[in-house]
């Protein structure tokens, strides 16, 4: 199960995910990040109740970042410590920018 | 209440049952087999029901002179209704056999034209009294245009549909099955329809001037769109059976894509190797290889593609080749992941990545160089220690971004070292309540017993992992490899 919970004003997007990121529920936020990213320049994903992410997501999260790169900015905030590792493990820590990360 | 009276009651009992049938289908149409509306066949059981409600009305109201005004509605909505079904029935015929005219002039002359006219008369005729006619009693009567212009329009679309589908039952046999099947189901309708209409007449005693052809006309629609959801159903099925024998296909030729036969180097006294791959669907995304690439090196490789099923394995196969091509060069673990990761790169249009741990080991000195593509850790047992996590340096996922540079680390193997490597299916592996298996309880089991073969390590782990997430149903792929160490050949092992 996963929760988008997303807030846009002017060029600023922001998406709270709320349950997990897999496969089931990955194509539901590529869906969403794909049809709102048009015109944003900061996009914020915020991840505090987001418990688990799979390859699935993380690949949601690699095209939003590549859709980015060209338009503005992409943060990540609030990684709790299970999602933290993953992107440690994965090497998404390097190209993702983590608010709050060292 | 006379005879007749009571048949007339019936024959609208009938009809309301034939409307509710017809109601049933279309919503079946719509909603189960998610058809459109505007679909022909959603369409003619919608006329259908339409029609059946006007008649229903017209029956009701004939004979009772206060309603005239309703019979008249119920007359002339059932007329246009059922002259708007038979030109439909009659495009739905015509177009699966091609025969629709294509034409616009034609078109407007078949079609908009005669039932534009007929539509106009139908709704002046309780001023002009020219197709139908009321009387003071309630009376029904059938005037001049009925005969002249309804029956022959409505004959015309039925005959022609009937005519080209026996035509093409005749002539265009076997070229295909679908209109073949058509045709038949035309011909059916074709010989139905005036069947029950003269079954009603028989065993009704129905008033044969009337032309109360709804219930005949529901019969036999009730049997198309039966045949022809059936049929579609069937087709379904065929393709989803085919596609499942060919997924059954893939599973075998993805397995025997890799090693899998043991002892796999029986003439190597230096090592011993093992490793499984259970794709949570039938085939999967996770693989692992292993091989010579001379006589001193041994490269093994344990990897995990990006999401799951047939894309995930197509991936994978690619992955697969690429590396254990650049492999075979003998470049070192660093330089094969950054040229791979440009192969994949350079054509890589659905965004996919693997996440790849490759390793050289050195046979005659067990120097094991190893580099990370944001794989797991790896999990290593020295010669008399135990099974520890190896903290290595990650680079990013092979895909994932072009131009990137791997590293490579040297770990020293000792004869007794052992290395197992996974994918993410063993330490995510979920319990019922959505707990992970992770990489404690993973160490917990390679201990238990760490002078184990590696096939039995793995058996270790995996029972582990199945006596944790018990009945708990599993999506990721799980695959492991372990690799025992023995030491080199002059180390006389």
């Amino acid at each position: 199960m996963l929760n988008i919970k997303k807030t846009i004003e002017n060029a600023a997007a922001i998406f709270t995910l709320e349950g997990r990121l897999d496969t089931s529920t990955a194509p539901e936020l590529d869906q969403e990040l794909k049809s709102s990213l048009n015109g944003v320049t900061a996009l914020t994903l915020d991840m505090k109740d987001l418990v688990y992410i799979s390859s699935a997501g993380l690949r949601v999260l690699l095209s939003a970042q590549k859709i980015m790169n060209k338009q503005g900015k992409m943060t990540v905030r609030n990684v709790n410590e299970t999602v933290m590792e993953i992107f440690e493990v994965t090497g998404f820590s390097d190209i993702l920018d983590i608010e709050g990360a060292d | 209440m006379t005879d007749q009276a009571i048949i007339n009651g019936l024959y609208r009992e009938l009809l309301f049952v034939a409307m509710i049938l017809l109601g049933i289908l279309l919503f079946n149409n719509l909603v189960l087999y998610k058809q459109k509306l505007k679909d022909r066949l959603s369409l003619m059981l919608l006329f259908g029901v339409i029609m059946c409600s006007f008649e229903i009305l017209w029956t009701f109201c004939e004979n009772r002179p206060q309603l005239s005004a309703l019979t008249y509605l119920g007359v002339c909505g059932y007329m246009i209704s059922f002259v708007s079904f038979t030109a439909l029935l009659n495009r739905y015929i015509l177009n699966r056999f091609d025969r629709l005219p294509k034409a616009i002039w034609m078109n407007v002359l078949f079609y908009i034209v005669p039932l534009g006219i007929f539509f106009l008369l139908c709704v002046t005729t309780p001023l002009t009294h020219w197709v139908v006619r009321v009387d003071e009693t309630g009376g029904l009567h059938e005037e001049i245009l009925f005969d002249a212009l309804f029956t022959p329009l409505m004959g015309l679309y039925l005959l022609t549909a009937l005519i080209s589908a026996v035509e093409y039952a005749v002539r265009g046999r076997r070229k295909n099955s679908a209109a073949t099947r058509v045709s038949y189901n035309m011909i059916v309708f074709g010989v139905l329809a005036p069947a029950v209409y003269v079954l009603e007449i028989i065993l009704l005693g129905a008033d044969s001037n009337y032309l109360a052809l709804s219930l005949a006309v529901s019969v036999s629609l009730v049997y198309l769109t039966t045949n022809v959801s059936t049929h579609t159903l069937l087709e379904t099925r065929a393709k989803v059976e085919a596609t499942e024998s060919d997924l059954r296909v893939a599973t075998r030729i993805q397995a025997d894509m890799l090693p899998n036969i043991y002892p796999a180097f029986p003439d190597r006294p230096e090592f011993d190797i093992y490793a499984s791959m259970d794709p949570a669907k039938e085939v999967g995304g996770d693989f692992y290889d292993f091989f010579l690439v001379d006589d001193d090196h041994l490269c093994m490789v344990m990897a995990d593609v990006s999401g799951k099923g047939i894309p995930a394995a197509l991936f994978m196969m690619a992955a697969k080749i690429i590396l254990a091509n650049n492999a075979m060069l003998g470049k070192s673990p660093a330089q094969i992941l950054t040229d791979a990761n440009a192969a994949i790169c350079s054509n890589n249009r659905e965004e996919m990545f693997v996440t790849v741990w490759l390793g050289i080991l050195e046979l005659s000195s067990g120097k094991l160089t190893a580099a990370n593509a944001g794989h797991e850790y790896p999990v290593m047992r020295s010669a008399n220690g135990q099974f520890e996590l190896i903290k290595d340096k990650h680079g990013f996922v092979i895909g994932g971004m072009d131009g990137l540079r791997y590293k490579e680390y040297e770990l020293q193997m000792e004869p007794g070292s052992k290395l197992f490597l996974y994918t993410d299916g063993v330490p995510e592996a979920t319990d019922a309540s959505q707990e992970l298996f992770g990489t404690e309880r993973m160490l917990e089991a390679l201990n238990k017993d760490t002078s184990a073969a590696p096939q039995d390590i793995l058996k270790q782990v995996r029972s582990a992992v199945d006596g944790f997430v018990r009945e708990a149903e599993q999506f990721d792929d799980l695959t492991m490899l372990c690799l025992e160490y023995r030491g080199g050949k002059q180390d006389g092992a």
